[in-house]
């Protein structure tokens, strides 16, 4: 009993930094209905800024908190929400996800810029001095961060009941499905809701930064940790989000402990390796599995897909250009450069699998990589020699697993399914790719795809082996996107824009969405999977850790750099990437380029949702239009002009009648934000 | 040993960086310039250096010429670690640029070839290798498994600082400065702590990341350990980046540990120390490999740290008074402006380029890849010229000596023994678990 | 028997009743009228009814059968289908697709082996679109816009078509060609329940109207019994009786 009771004492600080880094994502989306992926870079971000103050110029630490939490951070918070953040209005979920994951990217992009690799401590406040309880000693340092998680606590919910601005907040609250938010949204509350989200994610940073090493990337995805606490309060209530990280933070103690016990030798047995560190992805499945099901909504206005889906003979004739060009640069491409490229192909297949999925049907996977890894198994193990049988298993063995995946998220709110993938994604880096069974010794062998021959003589030129599968990974991108564009035209096409465009009318309508969205992302699982197995034998020795849930992460922003619609998209940002990279080994400035040219496309992306090809395609469709002197009877939506929560006095109480005219507001904009407030 | 903790920086490297890597496909080539200006007097030399003026000939094999050898070298520099062994990539260039001083090797110069495997792209690195060059010399990469098998199909040998898989360690056309093979291992250290103390050792406890190579590190380690009377009460998976320590403190107070060990960077170890300290908790042998040899442990660990015995295999950096070729690797890489501090990695990385060139010295005009590891394979005694341990590359077996270094206060100090390396032929057992095997057997 | 039933149903919001103990019917080959001010529960009832707000209390049977506990696109695929206040279209499509996508939908439940792209193009005619069949929706006015969720409505061959606010964005010719539509369609036997602000349009066309204010039906009844209401005027009518008389 009294080790249960010392593995107590150890979680609550840990349950403390969570629910501090939980409470930031859930004040940011309650009220301006985004997930905020890049939570914890700016954690991290303020954290190495303290670090730079405090340790570097040797501020006193109040004024450096100060300055970093109550200054700097809601700076940064009001910016990006008038740079970024506003853009999204009227954007599908899947592009408000992608444009934070770029956000995310950036940040640690920057960071990396500016703060080389060095080991780097941030000491606790008042470091070296405890005291004890019970018989466990706690540190200053320990105690504080629990006493923050008060604070923080008691100050949001008082200023969420009690104050104007807070109640105003409030009545902002929940679907993100529900972008009809936007129309009543007052771009006060919002900054201040992003101000309010920084501040905590600085704070959440600064004191886990003191418990770990400072450094970029594990500072920024521990709080991928804290997820699951917010998913306990549904990502709206504050005291069960409080619920949910003491719940991860005890159990964060109590499983590595006790779980062990179970077993011979209290060892872990090699299968449940990776248990403690999937431990908090997992409570995202279990929570995510209990919520109940959501409802179609209806009033988002989405910003449509304006590009021309290209005719079969267009592919067709893109294919084969392709693959000419592709005959061409394996001529003429140096030994070095070839594979490099070639990789660049097969990781466009596995950028390929996303566009139907989010470019389409506007709905969300973050975990290629597992779908991707997954493939190169299926091709490594039932494709000996490079037999294609192993490229079906791959297929197959993606697809299903894709579906099992989605299949619990798939009732629930797209974000959700983000939420659902991103957790399978650590879960199969942390859990299934560490299994001897599928990565023994941490790698597996690969063979390319078996064409029958291995060389080729076509009298004016050669084609070596390595050739000849750059040729093979092209023309199966080719393949592929031609076949997505054929299904793109047809009814299964149609049906994918009409959910993207209009969820709630496909419901109308007698569509069944959840079956609609396994169908596509079990498709564009099955597409990974292939990408996967191409990837794998363009690799040969392929090793577990490369598929990793953040590298993943870097596939969904390549997707954005190219155009999330768009199938040329997919292979024009893999390979500008490949050589951007290539140039950069001789120009570090380049390497600036690739650092931001993701959050580029993200802001490109949240002005127009099919990505930066595709704006500069408009572009020049509009110029040419204008040449042609023929003006287009655009006519802007009407939206009709009700109550606006901004005519609301934020500065003086409401009376009943002020809050019944913002129930009403909330009624004709059909959100039952109250009663989710209320829950 | 050496070998082995090199084998957790990479191990942790995979993920607990989290890869915003981009994709894996970066990689360089480029070529040192040939030749620099002579060594100029006043600094240490070495009166057995393999480098020198003479008069080889002929273009005897791939990469060779009258007048050059062409030597790939590999390592991860680019990734989502960037930078991750950039200190092996400078100590290559560190020793080329001073073996030309000298005039090369039997009058060839060297000609390095500086391949990037970027981590995941380390067989794309090694098809680079066996195109042009002549032998991979001073590789250092995580996932050196990716490319073992196409380097001993392509035939060409290889001499790595250090290797990192058992499929790279135990590989047929590999000869290592401090080899560290899938089936044997270095338990010197340990075998004097059992002495020392035969109860301490009775209650051990091993934390590792579950991850790849670190994970059969420590059960190699463990395998090899209990061989010679440790018991291992205590054998958990931490966090790459572990937040609470508490629940390890309370095994450790429960089982009353008195050695322990964690294969992973040495951030973990800090946090793990510190967690021992705050709740007063002693462990006799606190020990830690060469991860752990690192000024930024003792800054992270800060008074915690104090007692923690690391296991040395290379001449450490505090007494290079006493080893001429230290100071002459330390001379080399300050001339040829090296990017990274010095460490034992770069050690280790300059004495695979005086292993490699005394070999190709002893073959003099024929040079040749597979004459190359034959003579390679005949060396069995080998300490780089003074610079680390005494070892057997030769038959790839793990070395007979170790030393112990202990912190104290902000410094490591000398522990074990007086002065240079405890030798003896019990300290190398061999495993009974399968580890793996190596490339080509 | 009414086709459509709606009993008792109340909904609240954190408290607030946005409905409460609303009763309503609607008849085949009838167009019911619905309105009421702003805010005062027109679009939660067809949430209710199609399914995409869940009530506290109540139940809306179709046909007999009672539907509340049904999802969405059961529902509809026992014949009901609506417009959204709020546009809904599928705005990256071309009106012709999305009429076609909602017959191929249709199709897809029904499987009656039906001709989707005849069925596209006969309600292309019948609402009168096929001047602007390959325009993308995003491009159209809201009015003509509004036409394309009724027409793919139809696409789906419903027994009751919930209209909200239809006619918001026509002129006044448009407008009433847009009743005689209506009309049409209820003599072809479908029951049609109308959202709408123009009361006049309300008034020519429907035959009956049910008056929400606050979330209760404060009056019911032929087009002349609800305009002499007291209660109408004072809550709603009033001033729009004047404007438009």
């Amino acid at each position: 009993m009294t080790e249960f009771l010392r593995l107590t004492i150890y979680g609550i600080p840990v349950a403390a930094i969570y629910f501090v880094a939980a409470s930031g994502l859930v004040v940011t989306y309650q009220t301006s209905g985004i997930f905020n992926f890049a939570h914890g870079a700016i954690g991290m971000i303020a954290a190495f800024v303290y670090w730079e103050l405090r340790v570097q110029h040797h501020w006193p630490a109040p004024l450096a908190l100060f300055v970093v939490i109550v200054v700097l951070a809601p700076l940064f918070g009001a910016v990006i929400e008038r740079v970024l953040i506003r853009r999204l209005r009227g954007a599908t979920l899947a592009t408000t996800l992608v444009v934070t994951i770029a956000l995310l990217a950036l940040l640690i992009g920057v960071a990396q810029k500016i703060w080389k690799p060095e080991s780097r401590f941030l000491p606790g406040f008042f470091a070296g001095n405890t005291f004890d309880v019970l018989d466990v000693s706690v540190s200053w340092h320990q105690a504080i961060t629990v006493i923050v998680a008060g604070v923080v606590a008691l100050g949001l919910w008082l200023f969420l009941r009690f104050t104007r601005t807070g109640i105003a907040m409030r009545a902002v609250v929940d679907d993100r499905d529900l972008a009809a938010l936007n129309g009543v949204r007052p771009g006060r509350v919002a900054s201040l809701s992003w101000m309010i989200g920084c501040m905590l994610a600085a704070v959440s940073g600064i004191l886990l930064a003191s418990v770990i090493p400072l450094d970029i990337i594990p500072l920024t995805l521990l709080v991928i940790n804290a997820y699951a606490a917010a998913m306990v309060g549904r990502l709206r209530s504050l005291p069960l989000t409080l619920v949910g990280a003491l719940i991860l933070g005890l159990l964060s103690q109590y499983v590595p402990t006790y779980v062990p016990k179970l077993f011979a030798h209290n060892t872990l047995p090699n299968w449940l390796g990776g248990l403690n560190e999937a431990l908090p992805v997992l409570m995202l499945f279990v929570v995510l599995l209990l919520l109940p099901e959501a409802k179609a909504r209806a009033g988002r206005i989405n910003v449509g897909a304006r590009l021309q889906v290209p005719s079969l003979r267009a592919s067709l004739i893109g294919a084969a250009l392709l693959i000419i060009g592709a005959g061409f640069a394996s001529q003429l491409l140096s030994a070095i450069l070839l594979p490099k490229f070639a990789t660049a192909i097969a990781l466009a297949v596995i950028i390929l699998s996303l566009v139907p999925l989010i470019g389409w049907a506007g709905q969300v996977s973050l975990c290629p990589y597992a779908f991707a890894g997954l493939g190169a198994y299926a091709m490594s193990r039932w494709g000996g020699g490079g037999s294609p049988v192993g490229l079906i298993a791959a297929i197959v063995l993606a697809g299903v697993v894709g579906a099992l995946v989605a299949l619990p998220a798939l009732r629930l709110r797209g974000l959700y399914l983000g939420l659902i993938t991103l957790a399978f994604g650590v879960l199969a880096e942390k859990m299934i790719f560490r299994q001897e069974y599928f990565f023994p010794q941490g790698s597996i062998t690969v063979r390319h795809l078996d064409i029958g021959f291995d060389r080729l003589d076509l009298g004016v030129t050669r084609f070596n082996s390595a050739e000849l599968y750059f040729m093979v990974l092209a023309i199966a991108y080719a393949l592929v996107a031609v076949l997505l564009l054929a299904m793109r035209r047809g009814p299964f096409g149609r049906r994918l824009a009409a959910m993207r465009d209009s969820p709630a009318a496909c419901a109308t309508l007698g569509l069944n969405l959840t079956s609609t969205k396994l169908e596509v992302f079990a498709l564009s699982a099955a597409i990974g999977g292939v990408g996967g197995a191409l990837l794998g034998g363009q690799q040969v020795s392929v090793a577990a850790d490369f598929f990793t849930m953040a590298a993943g992460l870097t596939i969904v922003l390549l997707l954005v750099v190219g155009g999330v619609a768009t199938v040329t998209g997919a292979l024009f940002a893999a390979v500008l990437f490949a050589y951007l990279q290539i140039l950069g080994n001789d120009h570090s400035w380049i390497t600036w380029i690739v650092v931001v040219a993701p959050a580029l496309g993200a802001i490109a992306l949240a002005k127009n949702p099919d990505g930066a090809v595709v704006d500069i395609a408009n572009r020049f469709r509009a110029i040419a239009a204008r040449l042609r002197e023929r003006g287009g009877g655009i006519d802007a939506r009407v939206v009709d002009p009700l109550t606006r929560l901004d005519d609301l006095p934020l500065g003086a109480p409401l009376d009943s009648d002020q809050a019944r005219a913002l129930d009403r507001v909330l009624d004709i904009e059909e959100v039952d934000c109250l009663a989710a407030a209320e829950h | 040993m050496v070998a082995v903790a090199f084998m957790l920086v990479a191990g942790a490297c995979g993920s607990r960086t989290g890869d915003k890597s981009k994709t894996p496909t970066t990689g360089q080539t480029t070529t040192a310039s040939g030749s620099s200006g002579s060594s100029g007097g006043g600094g240490p030399s070495d009166p057995h250096t393999p480098c020198g003026p003479g008069s080889a000939k002929g273009a005897t094999d791939k990469g060779v010429t009258d007048t050059t050898i062409k030597v790939p070298t590999i390592q991860d520099i680019s990734g989502a670690r960037p930078g991750l062994f950039q200190g092996n990539q400078d100590a290559m260039v560190a020793f080329v640029e001073y073996c030309n001083s000298l005039g090369g090797v039997n009058g060839r110069k060297l000609e390095l070839q500086k391949l990037d495997s970027a981590l995941f792209s380390h067989r794309d690195a090694v098809q680079q290798a066996c195109d042009n060059g002549f032998a991979i010399v001073g590789q250092a990469a995580a996932f050196d498994d990716a490319g073992a098998q196409l380097a001993v199909d392509c035939g060409i040998p290889e001499v790595p600082a250090f290797t990192a898989t058992s499929a790279e360690a135990g590989a047929v056309n590999m000869v290592q400065p401090i080899p560290n093979p899938p089936d044997y291992l270095s338990v010197g250290p340990q075998r004097y702590l059992a002495k020392q103390d035969p109860k301490a050792i009775k209650h051990s406890a091993m934390l590792y990341v579950s991850q790849g190579t670190t994970k059969v590190t420590a059960q190699k380690r463990i395998d090899g350990y209990q061989q010679v009377g440790f018991h291992f009460d205590v054998n958990k998976p931490v966090d790459i980046v572990q937040v609470e320590f508490g629940p390890f403190v309370d095994e450790f107070r429960s089982n009353n540990i008195g050695w322990f060990n964690v294969v992973s960077d040495f951030t973990n170890l800090a946090g793990l120390e510190k967690a021992l300290q705050q709740q007063s908790v002693k462990v006799k042998f606190p020990e830690t490999d060469q991860s752990g040899y690192d000024n930024g442990f003792l800054n992270a660990a800060g008074t915690a740290a104090d007692g923690t015995l690391v296991v040395a295999t290379t001449v450490p950096f505090e007494e290079k008074s006493t080893s001429p070729e230290l100071r002459l690797f330390l001379e080399w890489l300050d001339k040829t402006h090296a990017k990274a501090p010095p460490s034992g990695l770069g050690v280790q990385g300059w004495s695979a380029g005086l292993l490699f060139a005394t070999a190709v010295k002893n073959l003099a005009s024929n040079v040749t890849r597979k004459g190359l590891l034959a003579e390679l394979k005949k060396v069995n005694s080998w300490d780089g010229h003074g610079i680390h341990v005494q070892s057997d590359p030769g038959s790839n077996k793990p070395t007979q000596c170790w030393m112990y270094l202990k912190v104290k206060g902000d410094k490591f100090v000398r522990e074990y023994p007086s002065k240079g390396f405890s030798c003896d032929p019990k300290n190398v057992v061999k495993l009974k678990g399968n580890y793996g095997k190596g490339a080509g057997t | 028997m009414p086709l459509l039933s709606i009993e008792d149903v109340t909904v609240t919001f954190g408290g607030l009743h946005a409905l409460e103990q609303v009763n309503m019917q609607v008849e085949a080959g009838r167009v019911g009228g619905l309105i009421g001010p702003n805010g005062a529960g027109k679009t939660t009832l067809f949430n209710v009814i199609t399914g995409l707000q869940d009530t506290k209390r109540g139940r809306v049977t179709l046909d007999g059968r009672n539907i509340s506990k049904l999802p969405t696109h059961e529902r509809a695929r026992r014949g009901l289908a609506r417009t959204f206040q709020r546009l809904e279209v599928f705005g990256s499509l071309t009106v012709r697709e999305n009429l076609l996508t909602a017959a191929e939908i249709r199709k897809s439940w029904a499987r009656d082996g039906s001709n989707t792209h005849a069925v596209a193009e006969e309600v292309l005619e019948r609402v009168g679109l096929r001047e602007v069949a390959d325009e993308q929706v995003d491009n159209l006015p809201t009015g003509t816009a509004r036409l394309v969720e009724l027409g793919r409505a139809l696409a789906t061959r419903p027994k009751v078509l919930l209209l909200d606010e239809p006619s918001s964005g026509l002129n006044e010719r448009e407008a009433q060609m847009f009743g005689e539509l209506l009309l049409a369609l209820a003599a072809e036997g479908l029951a049609i329940l109308l959202v709408e602000h123009d009361v006049k349009l309300v008034m020519t066309i429907c035959s009956h109207i049910h008056v929400l204010d606050f979330g209760q039906v404060i009056a019911s009844g032929s087009p002349d019994h609800v305009q002499r209401d007291p209660q109408v005027q004072a809550a709603y009518l009033g001033t729009v009786e004047a404007t438009s008389a």
